[in-house]
């Protein structure tokens, strides 16, 4: 934030300006879209919302425009940013076991991996053995 | 309006001849409302904590012309929360609940203009789960965009990503 801060009064000074709507002076902050009434949102806090949705939502909002399209699509540094947020938040990596060799049938075990520090009980498939 | 800028005048002078570090902040939002917080609520607010020090803690009021007070007391909250480590998952379920999807924006803008990096992802992360299961046009809608492609360029990139679209809530008009 750059304001005006020499004088004594300088602080009050942005208070003086007329405002006639609370939203006017944000949107007038950051946004070159002109047209739509409800509150916008610069395009890089949109980054940061998007990083934070599954993949397939994300890539289905794909559509919504060109500029997110490329984001979205086109973009490695959001990639590696969705990724990088994606494994930090839902322990994504997981693990998977099989069952003991001469079991009737497989049983994989598909858990995060902070599951095996606690008591969470991993999610498990059973198949049977071809 | 007039009273409350005069008592404004008034701390400011105080506090220029007077200068403490102790000294409670006085916040002045958009519409002329003041709210005093203690120095650490501000210490939260880089923006607000970088005027303090650029003006060697000298002035004490800041205008924050960009926020309402119908916002600024739920950024306080979640700052005085933060302060007292008291950021929980029950606590920010709670806080959010109050707030519907145009007052969660205007805190996101409030936070991003704070710098309150904290309250910042946490707002992204409830804007995305607001938005996870909507509908492309409900998304346009939510962040006023237009839609720039052709007819035919969305059809056929709705093709493409066919696989995507299957369990879209439908629309609500709840966006207000």
């Amino acid at each position: 934030m750059k304001q005006p801060q020499s004088t004594l009064t300088s602080p009050l000074t942005p208070r003086k300006q007329p405002q006639s709507t609370l939203t006017s002076p944000l949107r007038q902050r950051k946004q070159p879209q002109s047209t739509l009434t409800s509150l916008h949102l610069p395009f890089d806090l949109v980054e940061g919302i998007l990083c934070r949705l599954p993949v397939k939502q994300l890539i289905q909002f794909c559509c919504v425009c060109r500029s997110w399209n490329s984001l979205i699509s086109g973009d490695s540094n959001f990639a590696k940013k969705h990724l990088r947020l994606s494994t930090s938040r839902h322990s994504r990596h997981h693990v998977i076991m099989s069952s003991a060799h001469k079991s009737p049938e497989f049983v994989i075990c598909h858990s995060p991996i902070t599951s095996l520090f606690s008591s969470a009980s991993p999610m498990e498939f059973r198949l049977p053995r071809p | 309006m007039a009273e409350e800028v005069s008592s404004q005048m008034n701390s400011l002078s105080i506090s220029e001849t007077n200068p403490s570090s102790s000294a409670t902040i006085s916040l002045v939002s958009g519409d002329d409302i003041v709210f005093k917080v203690e120095p650490t609520i501000a210490k939260e607010m880089e923006t607000v904590q970088s005027f303090i020090d650029e003006t060697d803690g000298k002035i004490t009021t800041i205008p924050l012309p960009n926020i309402s007070s119908h916002d600024l007391p739920y950024v306080i909250e979640y700052c005085e929360k933060s302060i007292a480590g008291k950021i929980t998952k029950e606590f920010e379920a709670e806080f959010v609940k109050k707030l519907n999807n145009e007052e969660v924006k205007e805190l996101f803008l409030a936070a991003n203009y704070l710098n309150i990096k904290k309250l910042l992802d946490f707002l992204s992360q409830v804007i995305a789960d607001r938005i996870a299961n909507k509908s492309v046009e409900y998304v346009r809608r939510y962040f006023g965009i237009e839609n720039d492609f052709t007819p035919e360029e969305e059809a056929k990139l709705r093709e493409e990503l066919a696989w995507t679209f299957t369990g879209v809530d439908p629309d609500d008009e709840d966006e207000n």
